[in-house]
């Protein structure tokens, strides 16, 4: 199997301004001492989001 | 009595300056007017005075010459130099100073705007408003040209307050959505959506924090020790196999 690379995926930008569900802050309070600026990827139900540290 | 309205006049040839700095740090980052020294206040109520003045001479100019309504500078002169014949031109120049200061209050607040439209007080330090908290919980200090990355990218603000009430030392982590500063310019309130706390006696023992019954949760900024602020840039990806390294 080709393990595809996060290029080869659409990408949906999600604004600082869009309602974000309480159980994707909280996934996000959970990893969030394993997020870099280089980015991980993770898993939330069916979804799967792409997150980096900024600054 | 001439010398009280020599000094009057000299005070009122300079308010445009003071008008101009009023109106130009009257936003909610920079509401704070304080006294930043003396030659500063100097420059401050000085340079901007005399350019008013220029441009409203000018405009004046202008607009007389195109209407044919006649203003008599010389009146005005003399009031400012406490010339003997001050007396006739005082409702003209007391006309003329309210104008300028209006125009220099108007003039603050475009300048404010146009820095601000234009970012210069995110590129510039020149620029840069008195109020750091503003730039720090808004993101804004990214765009700042010793820190990488954009504000525009920010998806998500994370933070961990510190706070100390009743004894009691707690961390609260969630997702920043709003603050407030105080009238002195100063941070007021942070508020936190989807927040989580645990008891910082509690750091060693274990690695969880508890959930908060409701969405939102205002902390005062009096008892908090510190703030620890994280940006995040988050997408939602589609199309992705299942297998990939995922958390």
């Amino acid at each position: 199997m080709v393990n595809k690379s996060r290029a080869d995926n659409k990408v949906n930008w999600i604004s600082g301004k869009t309602a974000k569900s309480r159980e994707l802050v909280y996934k996000l309070i959970d990893i969030n001492k394993e997020i870099d600026s280089a980015g991980k990827m993770f898993r939330l139900g069916d979804k799967v989001y792409f997150v980096r540290e900024l600054g | 009595m001439a010398l009280a309205l020599s000094t009057l006049s000299l005070f009122l040839f300079f308010l445009p300056g003071i008008a101009f700095k009023r109106a130009y740090l009257s936003s909610v980052f920079s509401r704070k007017v304080k006294f930043s020294g003396l030659l500063d206040e100097v420059f401050w109520a000085v340079f901007p005075s005399i350019v008013m003045h220029f441009i409203a001479v000018a405009t004046i100019r202008l607009f007389s010459a195109m209407s044919g309504v006649p203003f008599d500078f010389a009146s005005v002169i003399d009031v400012i130099v406490g010339d003997t014949n001050y007396r006739d031109g005082l409702a003209t120049y007391l006309l003329y100073c309210i104008s300028v200061i209006g125009m220099a209050f108007v003039a603050g607040h475009v300048s404010r705007r146009i820095v601000r439209v234009l970012k210069l007080d995110r590129r510039f330090r020149l620029f840069r408003f008195s109020n750091d908290w503003h730039y720090l919980l808004s993101g804004e200090f990214l765009d700042f040209p010793e820190v990488p990355d954009h504000p525009e990218e920010v998806s998500f603000k994370l933070v961990n307050v510190l706070t100390q009430a009743g004894g009691e030392t707690m961390i609260y982590i969630g997702e920043l959505i709003h603050f407030t500063l105080s009238d002195d310019g100063g941070l007021d309130t942070v508020v936190l959506k989807d927040a989580k706390r645990r008891f910082l006696s509690d750091d060693l023992v274990e690695n969880r924090y508890y959930d908060i019954p409701g969405r939102y949760i205002t902390i005062p900024y009096k008892t908090i020790l510190n703030i620890n602020i994280r940006y995040f840039y988050l997408e939602e990806l589609t199309g992705v196999e299942d297998g990939q390294d995922l958390l």
